[in-house]
């Protein structure tokens, strides 16, 4: 595993050094397509393969490095996260139209809930994804690897090109205490 | 005696770590924080949900001793 940070990474793969667009793959792709599992639901992972789905877009977001802003850069995984969940929404939408249109006595029915919102909730999950996107990306980034990927201490301050273990600790834990602050109702 | 603040960070970074919360005892122990305490909790409940079906879990790598 590379010890280079994410934002110097991307520089690489700005410059077309595919060892770099690799290392991103490795570093990223197996952690995100686990995630993506748990955020669609069954219904429609039926019409888009999972793993599939990020590994395209995540390509295609290294691919168009040339439009990233440098606050992308600094939250490649933010940024990633952001696609990847719009493209979900959009995937469960088109789930529920296709079964509309198929079997007509379910037009009524519940939408199918992700193996999150089971476990969760949907009202805890939503007020935990509404409070995430108030955070700044480089927060959500650290709440994102620590909390959503089990990253360790040691991978966050490598990927985010923090000094120490201590400080990644300390940028999670003060990420927390602000994503408490901004979370909705009790 | 731990100031309110104080409270709050040693449970977030516990959250962090992956440690176990007595979460009924630290809202009755500290009410003024209650309504943040429960919020710590839903995003306690969220990473372990993302987690648990990786068969991950942040006590795995609690971080270093002391640090920060």
């Amino acid at each position: 595993m590379s010890l280079e940070p994410t934002a110097s990474l991307l520089d690489r793969v700005r410059e077309g050094d595919p060892r770099a667009r690799d290392d991103l793959v490795r570093r990223y792709l197996p952690a995100l397509q686990r995630w993506a599992h748990g955020r669609l639901p069954l219904r429609a992972r039926d019409i888009h393969d999972t793993d599939d789905l990020v590994q395209i877009t995540f390509l295609r977001a290294l691919t168009s490095m040339e439009g990233f802003q440098p606050a992308h850069k600094q939250a490649f995984l933010a940024f990633l996260r952001r696609i990847l969940m719009n493209q979900i929404i959009d995937l469960v939408r088109k789930a529920e139209r296709r079964k509309t249109s198929e079997f007509h006595e379910e037009v009524h029915r519940a939408p199918h809930p992700s193996q999150l919102e089971c476990l969760l909730g949907k009202e805890a999950l939503a007020r935990y994804e509404a409070a995430f996107a108030r955070l700044p990306a480089d927060k959500q980034e650290a709440v994102m690897m620590r909390m959503e990927l089990g990253f360790t201490y040691q991978k966050i301050a490598m990927a985010q090109g923090l000094p120490s273990d201590s400080a990644a600790r300390m940028k999670v834990a003060r990420a927390l205490l602000l994503l408490a602050e901004v979370m909705d109702g009790d | 005696m731990e100031t309110e603040q104080e409270t709050l960070a040693r449970i977030a970074q516990a959250v962090a770590n992956g440690e176990t919360v007595d979460w009924e005892a630290e809202e009755r122990d500290h009410a003024g924080i209650s309504g943040k305490l429960r919020r710590l909790r839903v995003i306690d409940e969220v990473a372990q949900a993302h987690l648990r079906p990786m068969g991950k879990s942040l006590k795995d790598d609690p971080g270093p001793r002391g640090g920060g």
